[in-house]
């Protein structure tokens, strides 16, 4: 007797995190869709990058920083080849006059400038979407992290084939996507965090919404507490590795309201980013959980490709592309 | 006011980072400097796997054989230590080869690599106990009196049951640490290490002290318990003359060729480090490569400076005499005469033999984690990519140990200790183990060579984009540690007296051991078939356009 051809998964989808103004992972994240076979990409958040490089004019040329050195070219083309090697390493080329240049030591200036780009690179990394995936029928379902900027909400939204998913339930195929940007505290205080029972009050409210949790897709920023995806070093105030016994002290730094929640709605399968050296995969309950990492700066774009059907979870692969 | 101003007067330009959440990673640049010593530690060196060399070719000159052996290390760290900054993860020659050449190409050599670590930690094992502990409880006893002690370390040399035992408690304690997590085992790493250079020093002060030649005397008086010789020190040097050793054997250049293989045989490993590379911080600046680099020249010094003090303190003629005569009937001592028993002497002191005993098992206690690790990562790095399941990299919740992957080390290990001790065909294995690490250093060289064009953008936004003209550095110096395998291989092949005497066994394991590969890969790919992506797929590069 033949053996019966399982049905088709009701759902095969793409999922990444925390690329931190990585171009060339934005650019591979979209084309992972036609790579993996997927209809759905899932971006969980911390798009933005964290450094921004000064393009100084000069005379003659223009002066940048690029790999930890000072650079000096004089044409274009040079120049161009080293903004995109910026980029792809997950800094911000901003072109600027001397004058510009020598403001950014002010504080606010910089922050102002800092938000600025981040932004106006977020809102072309959508409009490069909306490009790619148009003639598609693929979704990239997008969400700010923690370390985000408040301006990405308003570059995300209103998009042809970006779906702005924070904060809020949506439908993807057959399943509910729930979706949270927030983490708990970390050391860094960054723009978008909450003490554990405000992180556990806000997605309570929104899973008391889902109409079969059992069936639901949690896209939440920070992994559950101890759950094997979650582990990091401890810092301290001054943010350096809290050392003991001359060692590195590494803790579990998850949220525990993420975790309870995990436990009590048990969703199909929950996603999460924020601890880039915690890549994996465990089960929750009935639940199962992927932190696929991130290794950023490398050029390479670590993700999962998930399929689930009415049970559940069928299968899940950790990628690296 | 001007927009521009000259280069020369403007302020430096710098990045500006912003207050965001950040990846830690835990292993320092000491630590990791501390890693790439212990792949073949002086101590090491010094107490097993240099001065046989001695009998084996006589007038080999050591110090050339050190010289260009560490030169070729010194290359050997720099072409695989710029290949890994450029992708440092965790998972060495599995993800260096098979992220620049192919996935399978990457799983063979990393079959081959890790076959190799497994037949060496056998060895290991075995030298801690039959090279290290038990002949330093022979040099304490002998050099203390104390019977008990003289007793335990013969019969750990003599009972393969007690070596079994006593290598299994080592192997258990070992596999802990690695499967405690970074903290405990870089405690362990760093303890040991610390713990070996004290008792270099002891030995540096003890020899340093001993220039005025009371080592002679020192050891007339302990010899003429076991020669009964009033001037053992001469005895000892006439009956190694009578034997047919030349003790004053010049410079042979004949014979410093397979010195430097021997000594190539351990210097050209410190990029041994690229298993942890996914760990350590800064990997990806020059940091990476300048640790495995460092490490080269820190071995280098150790072997060196100690030779030169070995030589001096106990006579160049003596020393060549002793260890020529080390394992005939004309030995007289029951244990070895490696530092640790010399220098005990030389010092006159049972509390000098205790420290530095108990530093040389420290420092092979560290040598045996350290190999423990690798299969361990490399089974982390085939789960991650599907080629084997992802419960092989599970991680137990509560104590945080990848339980199934040390599970499956110790158990690969205590096998392959086991047929180490009650069997006689694993040093067969082992002596052409040798191939098993030089092929994969080539594939990796190759990698290096040919990853600007292989990986574009990976080689462009990494340090190491540096040209020579118009050629890539990382190129030059694929090139320069692939010669420097090959060299090696030649070395081996042609002077069987270093262990390969039967290469064609080496092929045998090569071409098994591919197969083996071959057979699981394309078995897990198509298992990951069924499941809906294909292994290649798992670990190919998206196109960005």
């Amino acid at each position: 007797m033949l053996r019966r051809r399982r049905s088709d998964p009701s759902l095969r989808l793409y999922y990444a995190s925390d690329i931190h103004g990585s171009d060339l992972l934005w650019r591979k994240f979209l084309n992972a869709a036609g790579f993996y076979e997927v209809g759905s990409l899932i971006m969980g958040g911390d798009l933005c990058g964290k450094g921004l490089a000064p393009v100084v004019r000069t005379n003659g040329g223009w002066r940048l920083p690029v790999a930890g050195e000072e650079r000096h070219v004089e044409s274009e083309d040079e120049l161009e080849q080293l903004e995109g090697l910026v980029r792809q390493s997950g800094f911000y080329p901003r072109r600027m006059t001397v004058d510009e240049f020598e403001r950014l030591s002010d504080p606010a200036v910089l922050e102002a400038l800092f938000e600025e780009t981040l932004v106006e690179s977020v809102r072309g990394w959508m409009a490069l979407a909306d490009e790619r995936l148009r003639d598609t029928d693929v979704t990239a379902y997008v969400m700010p992290g923690n370390d985000d900027p408040w301006g990405v909400d308003e570059a995300l939204s209103g998009r042809e084939k970006v779906v702005a998913c924070d904060d809020r339930i949506v439908r993807i195929g057959d399943h509910e996507l729930l979706s949270l940007g927030w983490s708990n505290q970390t050391p860094w205080h960054t723009a978008r965090e909450l003490d554990e029972d405000d992180l556990y009050a806000r997605v309570q409210t929104l899973a008391e919404q889902l109409e079969n949790p059992q069936s639901a897709i949690f896209n939440i920023h920070v992994p559950p507490y101890n759950s094997g995806l979650d582990t990091a070093t401890e810092l301290d105030e001054t943010l350096k590795p809290v050392l003991v016994g001359g060692q590195p002290h590494e803790i579990p730094v998850g949220s525990t309201a993420v975790r309870q929640l995990v436990e009590e709605y048990q969703p199909a399968l929950a996603l999460h980013g924020h601890i880039h050296e915690s890549r994996g995969i465990v089960t929750i309950g009935r639940t199962v959980c992927i932190n696929p990492g991130s290794n950023y700066g490398t050029g390479r774009i670590d993700g999962a490709v998930v399929e689930l059907d009415a049970n559940g979870v069928r299968n899940k692969h950790l990628v690296n592309g | 006011m001007s927009a521009e101003t000259p280069a020369a007067a403007a302020p430096p330009v710098k990045l500006f980072t912003r207050q965001a959440t950040g990846l830690v990673r835990d292993v320092g640049p000491l630590s990791q400097l501390v890693f790439a010593i212990l792949t073949a530690p002086f101590p090491w060196v010094l107490a097993i796997a240099i001065f046989w060399t001695f009998t084996a070719y006589p007038g080999g000159n050591l110090y050339i054989a050190y010289g260009l052996g560490y030169l070729c290390g010194l290359f050997a760290a720099i072409g695989i230590g710029m290949l890994a900054t450029t992708m440092p993860r965790s998972g060495g020659d599995y993800v260096l080869n098979g992220r620049t050449l192919h996935p399978l190409i990457g799983l063979i050599s990393s079959f081959w690599f890790t076959v190799n670590v497994l037949v060496s930690i056998a060895f290991i094992t075995e030298t801690l106990i039959v090279g290290a502990l038990a002949p330093s409880l022979v040099a304490i006893g002998a050099i203390g009196h104390h019977q008990t002690l003289l007793n335990w370390g013969t019969t750990l040399e003599s009972s393969k049951s007690w070596l079994f035992v006593a290598g299994i408690i080592a192997l258990v304690i070992c596999c802990a640490v690695v499967g405690s997590g970074w903290k405990l085992s870089l405690r362990f790493q760093n303890a040991a290490f610390a713990i070996g250079l004290v008792g270099m020093a002891v030995a540096f002060v003890v020899l340093l002290a001993d220039a005025g030649g009371s080592f002679v005397d020192h050891f007339n008086s302990f010899a003429q318990s076991y020669t009964h010789k009033p001037d053992s020190y001469h005895y000892l040097i006439n009956r190694a003359t009578a034997d047919g050793i030349n003790v004053n054997p010049g410079t042979n250049f004949g014979n410093t060729i397979p010195v430097v293989g021997a000594v190539m045989g351990f210097s050209i490993y410190t990029w041994f480090g690229i298993n942890i590379a996914g760990e350590v911080r800064q990997a990806r600046t020059w940091k990476f490569a300048a640790g495995m680099i460092g490490a080269v020249f820190v071995n280098f010094l150790g072997v060196l400076i100690f030779t030169l003090l070995f030589v001096h303190a106990f006579g160049g003629k003596f020393f060549t005499a002793i260890n020529s005569l080390n394992g005939g009937p004309h030995y007289p001592f029951p244990t070895p005469p490696f530092y640790v028993f010399l220098v005990a002497i030389a010092g006159n002191s049972e509390a000098v033999a205790w420290i530095l005993g108990i530093s040389l098992i420290a420092i092979m206690l560290g040598l045996l984690w350290l190999n423990l690790l690798q299969p361990v990562r490399a089974m982390f790095a085939y789960a991650f990519d599907g080629i084997f399941p992802l419960k092989v990299a599970h991680v137990d919740r509560r104590t945080h140990v990848p339980v199934v992957a040390v599970g499956l080390t110790l158990t690969f290990a205590i096998g392959l200790y086991a047929w180490a001790v009650y069997g006689s065909s694993l040093f067969k294995v082992y002596v052409v183990a040798v191939v098993l690490a030089l092929v994969p250093m080539m594939l990796m060289s190759v990698s290096a060579m040919i990853l600007p064009w292989r990986r574009r953008q990976l080689w462009e936004s990494s340090v190491m984009n540096i040209r020579v003209g118009s050629v890539p550095l990382i190129t030059i110096a694929g090139v320069f540690s692939f010669a420097i395998a090959l060299f090696c291989l030649i070395v081996f092949l042609h002077y069987p007296g270093l262990g390969l005497t039967h290469p064609w066994d080496a092929v045998k394991y090569l071409a098994i051991l591919a197969a083996a590969a071959i057979v699981v890969y394309f078995v897990a790919s198509a298992v990951r078939s069924r499941q809906g992506l294909s292994l290649a797929k798992a670990t190919a590069e998206i196109p960005p356009e």
